[in-house]
């Protein structure tokens, strides 16, 4: 799994112009995952069916260009070409770009979309006027009918909104037969105005719906005076002095042919939709599967992009239980030091049945817990299939990953007490296996020196004889050095602090052999700006309980 | 109550031709097909075109039935459809579509205003409320009426103030009623406020049309409601708020009780307990079996938002340790009530969308089709109706993967960082390069959950 995950990524960095287009188009399909799931739940609408078969037509490009390129290669990538699906999905996006009206879709979703708005402006309207009215008497009184009614007709009226269709007219016979009447409809409809307007004389003649009234004919201007007694059977419907609308039996038999007819459109739309969303159904798993043959895909281009980024090299895992990274680096602090100009100092970290255990002392902000952590992360990274920050990286596969890293520094809420403490390393010490990975940084802390040495020593003894697995131990606590002296398979490292003369100093941030006795707290309390008297006081104190000099064994 | 209005009454149209076809073209083609005979009338109408009815012997509609005064213990609705069918032959529900949505909420009120004595207490949207509320107790009920959602009684009062709504009073013969109410198209972001923030579980109970038998019996509505979803944080299929970076799991936990007896002594740290857990949104389907020790770092590793226990674990010893461990992590689980019976195959079959993976489910444990069962029992429960396709579940067991503790995942900050618990600064951010969604959250999946532990393919 990891190494062909490994060669798929690095087929990928080999190649810029593979993995600058496989990001383009990758970037163009959609989330099919969650498009296809939406559809079994029977959810999704027009849009989504477009939006699928998309990413189906994507897919096949993804294709194309992958064989274009790994024709030249063994290849991870050749592999994952033939796990493509083809022949349903393929099916399923014709038939849908095939019936659906991409056109007549965004039509409708302005159309839609403004309604919302006007639908919006007109709730507000209300819940204003609710604000200041809780009976509903008085609420019905505050709207009127009138307005409603003709608010309703514009919209009735305009021919974007009721002619909106969302699939193409040839979409299936019957719908081609359907829109060919409906076509014939209009004419007629058409004909049929002109010919009142010339018998009537009346330009200003219109054929209107009204959801109040039906279907009317609609004049007005100076027309309204004419004289309708050349159509006995045209009944007046309404007049005012400056439009009249009467109604004409030829003009409402036909106007509710074309409604019956809209709507058999309609009914017919949808049936087409219901038909494709089943096809779409059929095809989920062959679906899902290209779907997820993308996202690996996906992934590989990430890691190849930031092994590019970062400089990242690929990893040798095998099934031992050693670990040899060398020039290790922590990628977020070092993308943080490099941002303000400073350098990360990388650090070697070799484990082997010798040296399976290490026990690292040193000041604080030396990099210890640095150290620690950028060792776990490597691990993660190599394990998942990723590049890794280090010049050379051979690694045994580790099963587990346990940390006791407390950082109370960084924690505001959750001050680690000492309980807390010993319930993580206990949870360590009895899931540990020998191709576990631990690391613990200042186990004993929270309770006096005493007591945080023997937990120290009791838990190093019980990694070491029993767990058996690697481990780096970074602790202040440098007695424990010499506690534990004859232990087999544990090795002494440190960091250190480097005097310059004239009261400077700086740290050192590489890990090396020795034993750190001296935790140079003072320098740091001076740095923090601990008033001069305190830290005279400090050192004095200090000198009286045995300071003993830094004692860096080569 | 709200009264929708023209526009939105048209504009809701509009949308429901998109979402829910058939049926609200149904209601479209009524309104479109206004009749000849229809006359115009004014809202303020409404109420007294039923004491007109009284003298007039014409009467236009059916839907005003329930005013009659007399007879009321009879059906007055059934009567009145006789008479007037005799007089007039025009089915015009559609001419009143404008006003008609807007009188059938009226004349519930109007009539036990009217009426000498009515069987409802409420009228019949809030009654239906009342009930709706009472069964899903601990769900937060929206009710859609016209282009509204309404919160009524306690969670008006309760729930209005903490979406920022304004809490109104309905006046009923029965005593005033707490309403608090927002238009249609902002459902989702209240939804979000509810479901995200506050953790509660919504219950919306939607309008279904009416056929001409059904308003008949309900005395003139042109619709009934009925709970189609209840809406909790693991349960997200395609809402706007679902991040779609992220996974959106629900897990449900059973532990395997092999001794009834002892339930009080040592070991109960080592006994076996099923996971199961599904994205709604992404299809992901998995299970695995674990033990209560090391059951807060699967969950960690898991990241679920919503956790399903079974109502009778909280009595057991180990069930209330699985509660504290679940507390520690700051999850409070849903409880359901048990599943009837174990899912044979062929509900299997049924439930997948490749009936060939039901194979693979008879190897699995039995913790593990536990859970699985009361993970599928809460979700159909959930979604009613609702025909599911799943993937078929996959197995996850320990030696497949590398296993990150939680306070591993926490320390090396994996996917947030220690101190603000955000994306930004943890090792997911500083490694995603990806072009599209699924492929970040396969990422993060790669990193918290399936770090694998297999060099070469099994």
């Amino acid at each position: 799994m990891i190494n062909q995950r490994l060669d798929l990524v690095e087929e990928l960095i080999g190649n810029e112009v593979l993995l600058t287009e496989l990001g383009e188009l990758l970037r163009r399909t959609y989330d099919t995952l969650r498009l296809v799931q939406k559809f079994s739940f029977g959810r999704g609408d027009a849009d989504d069916l477009l939006a699928l078969a998309r990413t189906i037509q994507m897919t096949q490009q993804i294709k194309d260009l992958l064989a274009g390129f790994s024709s030249s290669m063994s290849s991870q990538l050749a592999r994952l070409c033939e796990r493509f699906h083809w022949e349903g999905p393929n099916q399923v996006a014709e038939r849908i770009l095939r019936a659906i009206d991409e056109e007549g879709l965004t039509l409708q979703q302005q159309s839609l979309e403004m309604n919302e708005v006007e639908a919006a402006g007109l709730a507000r309207n209300v819940l204003e006027e609710q604000a200041s009215i809780t009976e509903m008497s008085d609420l019905k009184k505050s709207l009127s009918t009138k307005r409603f009614n003709k608010q309703v007709e514009a919209e009735v009226n305009r021919p974007t909104t009721a002619d909106i269709w969302i699939m193409r007219r040839d979409a299936s016979p019957v719908l081609k037969n359907l829109h060919d009447k409906l076509t014939s409809l209009y004419k007629d409809k058409q004909q049929l105005a002109d010919d009142l307007k010339a018998q009537l004389n009346a330009t200003t003649l219109t054929l209107k719906l009204t959801p109040g009234l039906g279907h009317i004919c609609h004049i007005k201007g100076r027309d309204t005076k004419i004289d309708l007694t050349s159509l006995p059977d045209a009944r007046t419907v309404s007049s005012s002095k400056s439009t009249r609308s009467f109604y004409l039996p030829t003009w409402t038999r036909l106007g509710s042919q074309i409604e019956d007819l809209k709507l058999r459109i309609r009914a017919e739309e949808q049936f087409i939709f219901h038909s494709l969303r089943d096809l779409v159904i059929q095809n989920l798993v062959l679906l899902r599967r290209n779907a997820s043959i993308l996202d690996s895909l996906d992934v590989a281009t990430s890691s190849a992009r930031l092994a590019q980024e970062f400089n990242l090299k690929r990893p040798i895992l095998n099934h031992s239980t050693n670990h040899a990274i060398y020039s290790g680096r922590h990628m977020t602090v070092e993308a943080g030091l490099l941002s303000s100009g400073r350098q990360f100092i990388p650090n070697d970290c070799i484990l082997t049945p010798t040296e399976r255990l290490w026990l690292i002392t040193g000041p604080n902000m030396a990099g210890k817990s640095t150290f620690l952590r950028q060792t776990a992360l490597i691990s993660i990274l190599a394990q998942t299939g990723s590049f890794v920050p280090a010049a050379f990286a051979e690694l045994g596969l580790v099963d587990q990953i346990f940390s006791r890293i407390g950082s109370a520094d960084n924690l505001s809420q959750d001050q680690s007490t000492f309980m807390v403490e010993m319930l993580e390393t206990a949870h360590i010490l009895r899931h540990a296996t020998s191709r576990s990975f631990v690391i613990m940084d200042e186990v004993g802390r929270g309770t006096t020196p005493e007591d945080g040495i023997a937990v120290g020593y009791a838990v190093l003894n019980h990694l070491q004889k029993v767990s058996k697995c690697r481990t780096l131990f970074a602790t202040h606590f440098h007695a424990l050095a010499d506690m534990t002296k004859r232990f087999v398979g544990l090795a002494c490292y440190c960091t250190n602090v480097v005097e310059e003369g004239q009261g400077r100093w700086r740290y050192d941030h590489r890990v090396r052999r020795g034993v750190n006795r001296q935790s140079h707290a003072l320098k740091v309390a001076k740095l923090a700006g601990m008033p001069e008297e305190v830290v005279k006081t400090a050192s004095e104190v200090l000198k009286s309980l045995g300071d003993e000099s830094v004692d860096v064994e080569v | 109550m709200l009264v929708p209005t023209k526009a939105a009454i048209r504009a809701l149209r509009n949308v429901c031709y998109v979402s829910h076809g058939p049926s609200c073209i149904v209601w479209a083609s009524r309104a479109a097909s206004s009749t000849t005979e229809a006359k115009a009338k004014d809202v303020t109408d409404v109420p007294t075109i039923k004491r007109t009815r009284r003298s007039k012997a014409k009467i236009e509609n059916v839907t005003f039935d329930t005013s009659l005064p007399d007879d009321v213990n009879e059906a007055p609705t059934v009567k009145r459809t006789r008479k007037t069918k005799a007089k007039t032959e025009t089915i015009s529900f559609g001419t009143l579509l404008p006003q008609g949505l807007l009188s059938i909420e009226v004349s519930p009120l109007e009539d036990l205003e009217d009426a000498v004595t009515f069987s409802q207490a409420y009228p019949t949207v809030v009654q239906q409320a009342r009930n709706n509320m009472r069964k899903f107790e601990h769900c937060v009920l929206l009710t859609r009426v016209g282009s509204f959602y309404e919160l009524y009684f306690e969670h008006a009062e309760q729930y209005g103030p903490l979406l920022g709504l304004r809490v109104g009073s309905k006046k009923t013969s029965a005593g005033p009623v707490a309403m608090a109410g927002f238009p249609f198209f902002q459902l989702d972001r209240f939804l979000k406020m509810l479901v995200q923030d506050h953790n509660k579980h919504v219950a919306i109970s939607e309008e279904v049309a009416n056929d001409p038998s059904q308003k008949v019996r309900s005395g003139g509505l042109m619709f009934d409601r009925e709970v189609k979803r209840i809406i909790t944080p693991g349960t997200l299929i395609d809402e706007n708020f679902l991040s779609p970076l992220e996974h959106n799991y629900l897990l449900a936990i059973t532990v395997a009780r092999s001794n009834d007896s002892t339930d009080d002594t040592g070991d109960f740290m080592l006994s076996r307990v099923g996971l199961s857990w599904i994205d709604l949104s992404s299809g992901d389907f998995f299970t695995q079996i674990t033990d209560i020790d090391s059951l807060s770092s699967a969950v960690a590793r898991i990241g679920p938002r919503e956790v399903i226990v079974q109502q009778a674990e909280a009595k057991h010893i180990v069930g209330k340790t699985l509660l504290s461990i679940l507390d520690g992590s700051g999850l409070r689980p849903s409880f359901s009530e048990s599943p009837p019976a174990v899912l044979s195959s062929e509900d299997w079959a049924s439930l997948l969308d490749d009936p060939s993976a039901t194979d693979s489910i008879q190897a699995f444990n039995s913790e593990e089709t536990q859970s699985a069962n009361l993970l599928l029992h809460y979700v159909k429960g959930h979604l009613p109706g609702i025909k599911l396709k799943l993937q078929a579940p996959v197995r996850q067991s320990a030696e497949d993967y590398m296993i990150i503790d939680k306070n591993s995942l926490r320390g090396l900050e994996v996917t947030q960082t220690l101190r603000d618990g955000v994306f930004k600064g943890s090792l997911l951010q500083a490694v995603r390069r990806t072009s599209t969604e699924s492929g970040a959250r396969l990422l993060a999946q790669r990193l918290s959950m399936w770090v694998d532990s297999h060099l070469e393919l099994v």
